[in-house]
């Protein structure tokens, strides 16, 4: 199970930064907010496609797609392509965010499967 | 191949296509772009808006190969054929064969081809969506489109020669209106000096009307969405014009007939009243005793020539008549003098529309907004950023939100926003993540709206980490929607700071809320 996750789920709680990137640059990272419930919200859904097709439905997995018309897509690509264990999980292909491909299929399948179990995004009714 | 489904459709877009011309601003630039995004991060159809096309992105699609301009006018064909090029990719399902329409479908009018009916069975099984519902939604778009337009090129924009903006509150002024009538008979090309005679098919009526006048109501409704029935009961209180095509003397005479009831109804009271004590005094006592009296002799002379009941029928008809006319003199003066006090009445409403114009003209956009608002909340991401931007602080950051993606909006129908959220009528608004769900028909759209998007910049500002009550978080989300609300000077949901802290404390949990603590929420 890769920890980087762990540790986005848990910058969730703390907000501290430093669980991402020991030297982490403020100037990098101040959108790292929308960024994890990005990728978060991204790898839930991703398993419930897997739960879809088990249910034989016609749909297939997807990357995360950017627009780099904004600030965090942005820095998502910096972060991607300087931090080593975002480098290691992650891949940017044009405007897509995926696995890299050193990640196996059941590394994939446990890691969307541990996001979708334990992140819960917060919410409010009004 | 799509015969069998597309004779609806396209009987449907050249409807649409007809409303559409004549619009001199192409419809992109009104309307800016949309795209369906997933709620939730989920697969469902989900109405946001986001530069450029309409997409369908997250609805099983590449977004990229989903665009499409609204401003091309078979844009409908454009959103059925998308998910039709997907079924046939992607569902094995497509068969040349299949084109023909099945036996049992071969009497049909339009019969649907077996292709047609699997990519329908698909629609519905893959997505959960009714190919009736695509159709429907993108009518509605195409109505709203042409709704707004029309309006947003009249309402708000057009002035009148004294320079006065017309809008939603002052369309049926009567000064404004003889405006519009003044700018009508001199553009419209319509008006015809030989049509000011009443028109013949209006003899009959009870307020006949001239063909232009006809022409003008029409050209009215059309063009400002006015109805004669709005336009004389706005007017009723200020108009001169509209009053006395109401109340007519023989209306007062008759203070039991439907339209002396309707005149007190309708904001006559006053008048209605004096006329009705007047009356009473005057054609109550005197002209019904000499009727009466005329009445009796005449029964007496004429009883020994005609039978009794010829001659009651007769008496009371003869006198009937009399106490009319007499009482049609006496209602004339009294008519006369509730015109005067009316048209002080007129000066007074005119006076205090003036100053309400000049207030709308100050506030701007808003009047244009609280219009569009009553037609449709169609707004484009960037209307919404301009409407928040520059209102007051918070709305502003919330404006930036959306402008830099960190917010996202879902503006659903109240049944999509229901089924998909699980939630029941009574809730407005709902805020999962950095995602905001509103109510497409929400009457207060932007008031939810900064009220949602404080919960999401909260967040964002880790508001409340080491764990404070729900109710602070409420407080802060009234707080600046209230602000808000005066700020843009619509109405406000809570007259006092109290009151709102009352709803609060009563509709809210006082317990802690951490909603960073994800391992606890859970």
């Amino acid at each position: 199970m890769e920890q980087l996750i762990k540790d986005i789920i848990c910058f969730m709680s703390t907000r501290d930064i430093t669980i991402i990137a020991k030297d982490a640059n403020s100037c990098e990272y101040d959108r790292f907010i929308t960024i994890a419930m990005e990728i978060l919200g991204w790898l839930k859904l991703e398993h419930k496609r897997t739960l879809w097709k088990q249910e034989k439905k016609y749909i297939r997995q997807k990357p995360l797609k950017l627009n780099f018309n904004y600030t965090w897509c942005n820095q998502i690509k910096d972060i991607v392509e300087k931090n080593d264990r975002f480098k290691q999980l992650f891949t940017i292909d044009g405007t897509s965010l995926d696995f890299s491909k050193t990640v196996t299929e059941e590394e994939k399948a446990e890691i969307r499967k541990y996001v979708y179990d334990n992140y819960k995004p917060f919410s409010i009714e009004r | 191949m799509k015969d069998g489904i597309f004779p609806i459709f396209f009987s449907c877009c050249v409807i649409l296509v007809m409303n559409k011309t004549g619009e001199d601003n192409p419809i992109d630039e009104k309307m800016g772009d949309i795209y369906l995004e997933s709620p939730l991060n989920e697969e469902m159809p989900v109405l946001t808006e986001d530069g450029g096309s309409l997409l369908l992105s997250e609805w099983g699609y590449e977004r990229e190969n989903m665009e499409f301009s609204l401003s091309g006018e078979v844009y409908k064909l454009e959103l059925v054929k998308a998910f039709r090029d997907q079924w046939e990719e992607t569902s094995g399902e497509y068969t040349p064969e299949g084109d023909m329409p099945p036996l049992y479908q071969a009497n049909k009018k339009n019969p649907k081809s077996i292709n047609d009916i699997n990519f329908k069975n698909w629609l519905w099984r893959e997505y959960h969506i009714k190919l009736e519902d695509i159709i429907l939604l993108e009518s509605q778009l195409n109505e709203n489109l042409a709704l707004a337009l029309r309006h947003q090129n009249k309402i708000g924009i057009t002035h009148t020669s004294d320079g006065i903006r017309i809008t939603e509150e002052n369309k049926c002024d009567p000064v404004i209106q003889k405006e519009i009538y003044e700018d009508w008979k001199k553009n419209s090309g319509q008006y015809d000096p030989k049509n000011d005679a009443i028109a013949e098919w209006e003899m009959d009526a009870l307020h006949p009307r001239t063909v232009n006048d006809i022409k003008f109501e029409q050209y009215l409704l059309r063009e400002y969405g006015m109805t004669r029935k709005e336009e004389i009961e706005k007017t009723f209180g200020g108009n001169i014009d509209a009053l006395s095509r109401i109340l007519t003397p023989v209306d007062i005479l008759l203070p039991g007939s439907s339209l002396a009831k309707k005149a007190i109804k309708e904001g006559g009271e006053e008048a209605a009243e004096a006329a009705g004590k007047k009356l009473a005094q005057m054609a109550g006592k005197e002209v019904l005793q000499e009727a009466v009296e005329k009445g009796t002799k005449e029964l007496a002379q004429v009883t020994t020539e005609k039978t009794m009941k010829e001659a009651v029928v007769m008496a009371a008809e003869n006198s009937a008549k009399e106490l009319t006319e007499e009482a049609r003199e006496n209602l004339a003066r009294i008519t006369k003098e509730v015109v005067k006090e009316t048209v002080e009445k007129a000066k007074k409403d005119i006076a205090k529309t003036v100053t309400k114009v000049e207030k709308g003209s100050k506030i701007g956009s808003n009047s244009l907004e609280g219009y569009k608002r009553s037609i449709e909340n169609l707004y484009t991401k960037n209307n919404i950023i301009k409407i928040l931007d520059g209102k007051t602080t918070q709305s502003t950051k919330i404006a930036s939100g959306l402008k830099k993606g960190e917010i996202k909006l879902n503006v659903l129908g109240n049944e999509l926003f229901e089924w998909y959220l699980g939630v029941d009528k009574s809730v407005v608004a709902l805020q999962v993540g950095d995602q905001i769900y509103i109510r497409k028909r929400s009457q207060s759209m932007f008031s939810d709206l900064v009220h949602e998007g404080t919960h999401v910049i909260d967040y964002i500002n880790r508001f409340g980490m080491n764990g404070v009550s729900r109710w602070s978080w409420e407080k802060r989300a009234y707080f600046y929607e209230r602000q808000y609300q005066i700020a843009i000077g619509s109405k406000v949901d809570y007259t006092t700071i109290d009151d709102m802290l009352v709803h609060i404390f009563s509709n809210y949990d006082r317990g802690v809320y951490n909603p960073y603590n994800i391992w606890q929420n859970r």
